[in-house]
């Protein structure tokens, strides 16, 4: 680029990831706006910031622009969700993108900072510092079909193949405010069936999440089922506030 | 409604000869009395001839029976002189030129008020000079008399009889027809087989007449109305005709010379009853059966057909079986192996196979036919050769056609299960009309297709076939449905080959990408809590590309122009899909990442409906 600003991270293993490019043209940062942070137990904003959500209740500002983080509550063990509904009591994170946000209303109180517009022929603002109060820290990203599934169990093979995220390194609240991503999470019981898509059961002892989907008859009699592998890609990340 | 002409000559005898007038009626001992017989709607025309070439003059008195009068010929032909009549008919005085034909249609109601179903007889008279008119003395004269006789009906019993046992047959009054005598004024019955081939045999293998037995017709009369026929103990069993027939004395028939027999010709019909031979044994008739038919088949070459099974006859009953020997065509019997041309005997349940040569031509098709007891003789087994020729100076082999340009190739990596298909080649090389084998081996689910310049293909098949020179064909391969397998599917056509590899994409990772680093230096942003929120030490989300789209029913719909997108940064940018629309269709498969197009990949709708499908790439 013969100007602008390129700006490149370096992950733990010395391989570099991007963190924002003037010379894009249309990829924009999502920055976190709902979300509350869990500091201790007697510490936790998450409820106090309108950020959580209680089964069976529909998240708002939820439009096709934004993106869907969640985790449920730490008493919690599984959470589904199905368009945008979560079956459990949960907290959530919604990002959305630089562009998108007001500079009126979702400004952090400063009247200084950077912008960064990108190189599309009208370029769109893609950073505004004065826009970002919070962080998201993607943890992980996970390829679709990469995790066995079934229901939540103690199986070394379930809990080896279908561990969305370890946070055993993490502290208490680093674990805390762990979310992920719920875009292709669907729930369905019906006609003696019940349906999980892109399931998660939290592990908050020992800090761990783990992918869960199924089909499988109501009834336990009937034994059987089939496991599903994780239909879409996954995003972890933590919150930074 | 058969036109029969009597050619007839005038004999010299004076018309004022006493008692000799008139002479001429006719001569045939099997109508003694009368010139020519005939059938309701019948044409009859008498054709008169002058033997010294002089004019004719036709005399049709009421008087003496002339009703009805002929009706030709057209009144513009006749008279050739001022005496005569002006109109035809009416009556005497009319002087016509030699050789004239005088004819009439027996149907409606004639002119002098009688109709042609209850007239039965009519009489023309016809006189000569000895000298071209208004010369001469009568010298010559002659009469036809023209008998209608009325169809009676025809009865048979029994109806149905057995081999070697006798069926007599019976005709209802006969009215119109002059008294019967031992020859004269006889109708005649003839047999018949349901080909309309006349049993002519006598003996065992044919038919014999009580009354008439050393002819192939039976007789009857108005004096006696039944004969009886004596069936053969071997007349093939089936379905026979018999038909009642009058006796013609026509020299010309429906305007041909060519006469045939004079008491059974189907001209002479005025009835029919048909009748079945049955079997002595029993029950010799099958079950209908049919051998499927082959098509395609190479030129002299031996083929089998399938098997029918042979049911339907009376219980205990070995039935006949035969081949068309002519035909070559031979037959087995629980048996794939043993066959032969000689008649046999089949029954219930047992498998028949029939075997012949195909045609040595193209295309050509080998007849064959089989009879099982009376059944059969209509049913066809039929070889066709296909539409090209064989023979060691043929080419069948194509020119080389597996090449990388043809998209014979190696593709890797691809979505897994995705099919690949070549170009579409065209062969070449072969000879025209030509057709080469062609056949798919290997892995990957193989097949191919093909059609004419042009045309149509044909749907995708497995199975070897034949390819006609200069066709376009493709071949399909299907990646494996495993992560990294491989396949490899090969065509073989005329013994060259071409062959499509593939390895499917690998199996997703799982993420691998670690966390971000901690770095000194750099780029960071904090919040009011000095908490860093965005920089080099955190990998941030960042929307690349969202939307809603529409994916047809198991089809699917390619994103293009998604920044930074490659097939393999799976660590780096993920795309996430939605159904909010209906959310039951879960399922949405991202196939083909690719770095093409500035970045793109395709969505895959399993379901059979179309579905609105939203995504959400993300760069972190």
């Amino acid at each position: 680029m013969a100007y602008g600003l390129s700006v490149t991270g370096e992950d733990s293993a010395g391989n570099s990831f991007y963190v924002s490019d003037s010379s894009t043209t249309s990829t924009i940062f999502l920055v976190p706006t709902a979300g509350g942070k869990y500091v201790s137990s007697s510490n936790d904003n998450r409820a106090g910031v309108n950020a959580f959500i209680a089964s069976p209740g529909t998240i708002s500002g939820i439009t096709s622009d934004t993106l869907l983080f969640a985790r449920p509550y730490d008493n919690i063990n599984y959470m589904y969700f199905n368009n945008s509904q979560p079956l459990q009591n949960s907290y959530y994170l919604i990002a959305k993108p630089n562009n998108l946000l007001t500079a009126t209303s979702d400004l952090n109180g400063e009247s200084y900072g950077l912008q960064v517009n990108n190189s599309a022929g009208t370029p769109v603002q893609i950073l505004d510092s004065r826009k970002v109060q919070k962080g998201i820290d993607i943890l992980r990203g996970i390829e679709g079909d990469a995790l066995t599934g079934g229901d939540y169990s103690t199986a070394s093979s379930y809990q080896t193949g279908s561990c969305v995220w370890d946070g055993s390194s993490q502290s208490a609240a680093e674990f805390a405010n762990t979310y992920v991503t719920v875009e292709s999470s669907y729930y369905l019981s019906s006609g003696g069936y019940d349906t999980v898509i892109g399931g998660y059961y939290f592990n908050h002892t020992i800090r761990k999440i783990y992918h869960v989907g199924y089909v499988r008859a109501t009834n336990p009699a009937y034994g059987g089922g089939l496991a599903y592998k994780n239909m879409g890609d996954i995003l972890v990340g933590e919150l930074k506030l | 409604m058969t036109t029969y002409q009597y050619n007839l000559t005038m004999p010299a005898v004076s018309p004022s000869a006493s008692g000799s007038y008139p002479v001429e009626i006719g001569s045939n001992p099997y109508i003694p009395s009368d010139t020519m017989v005939f059938k309701l709607n019948d044409t009859i025309k008498i054709k008169v001839t002058h033997p010294l070439g002089h004019e004719i003059r036709l005399s049709v008195s009421d008087a003496f029976g002339a009703d009805p009068n002929p009706t030709s010929p057209a009144t513009a032909t006749y008279p050739i002189n001022s005496g005569g009549p002006t109109s035809m008919p009416n009556d005497i005085g009319g002087w016509f030129p030699n050789n004239t034909v005088f004819g009439l249609t027996w149907s409606g109601t004639f002119a002098g008020g009688a109709t042609a179903a209850t007239d039965h007889l009519t009489r023309w008279y016809f006189h000569g000079r000895d000298a071209a008119f208004p010369n001469g003395t009568g010298s010559h004269s002659a009469e036809a008399r023209l008998r209608k006789v009325v169809a009676p009906t025809l009865s048979a019993s029994p109806a149905s009889v057995v081999q070697g046992s006798s069926i007599t047959f019976t005709s209802s009054a006969i009215t119109g027809l002059t008294a019967s005598g031992n020859f004269g004024n006889r109708l005649y019955i003839s047999i018949y087989n349901y080909q309309q081939q006349l049993i002519t045999s006598v003996g065992a293998n044919g038919v014999l007449w009580t009354k008439n037995n050393t002819v192939n017709f039976g007789k009857v009369g108005t004096s006696s109305l039944s004969e009886t026929l004596q069936v053969g103990a071997n007349l093939p069993t089936g379905t026979y005709y018999a038909y009642l027939s009058h006796y013609n004395t026509a020299d010309e028939v429906n305007g041909s010379t060519s006469v045939g027999n004079r008491f059974i010709d189907s001209e002479n019909r005025l009835a029919v009853r048909s009748f079945t031979v049955t079997s002595s044994l029993g029950d010799i008739t099958p079950n209908a059966f049919d051998f499927p038919d082959i098509s395609g088949a190479d030129t002299d070459t031996e083929y089998t057909s399938s098997p029918i099974t042979v049911s339907g006859l009376g219980s205990g009953i070995n039935a006949v079986i035969a081949m068309n020997q002519a035909k070559g065509t031979s037959w087995s019997k629980n048996s794939t192996s043993s066959f032969q041309t000689a008649n046999g005997t089949v029954a219930n349940g047992d498998a028949v196979r029939l075997r012949n040569t195909s045609p040595l031509t193209f295309p050509a098709s080998q007849f064959n036919y089989c009879t099982i007891g009376d059944r059969g003789s209509n049913t066809v087994w039929m070889i066709t050769t296909s539409q090209h020729p064989s023979g060691s100076n043929v080419d069948t082999v194509p020119d080389a056609f597996g090449t990388v340009a043809n998209g014979f190739t190696t593709f890797s990596p691809v979505t897994r299960g995705l099919q690949i298909e070549s170009e579409i080649v065209t062969m070449t090389g072969t000879t025209a009309s030509s057709s080469s084998p062609i056949a798919v081996s290997g892995t990957g689910s193989p097949a191919y297709h093909y059609r004419a310049v042009g045309g149509t293909f044909n749907a995708y098949t497995s199975n070897a076939g034949n390819i006609p020179s200069g066709n376009q064909f493709q071949l399909r391969s299907t990646a494996s449905g495993d992560y990294g397998g491989t396949v490899q599917s090969t065509l073989t056509i005329g013994g060259i080959t071409g062959s499509i590899s593939s390895t499917a994409e690998s199996a997703p990772t799982g993420g691998t990408s670690p966390g971000a680093g901690t770095s000194g230096y750099g780029l960071a942003l904090y919040n009011a809590a000095g908490v860093e929120v965005f920089g080099v030490n955190q990998r941030q989300a960042n929307v690349v590309k969202n939307d809603s789209v529409s994916v047809p029913a198991t089809g699917t719909t390619t994103i293009t122009n998604v920044e930074g997108l490659t097939a393999t940064n799976f660590d780096e940018i993920v795309i996430l899909t939605s159904n909010t629309a209906d959310p039951t269709k879960w399922l949405t498969v991202v196939q083909n990442r690719s770095a093409a197009n500035n970045g793109s990949f395709n969505l895959y709708n399993p379901y059979s409906q179309d579905q609105t499908v939203n995504y959400f790439v993300v760069r972190y």
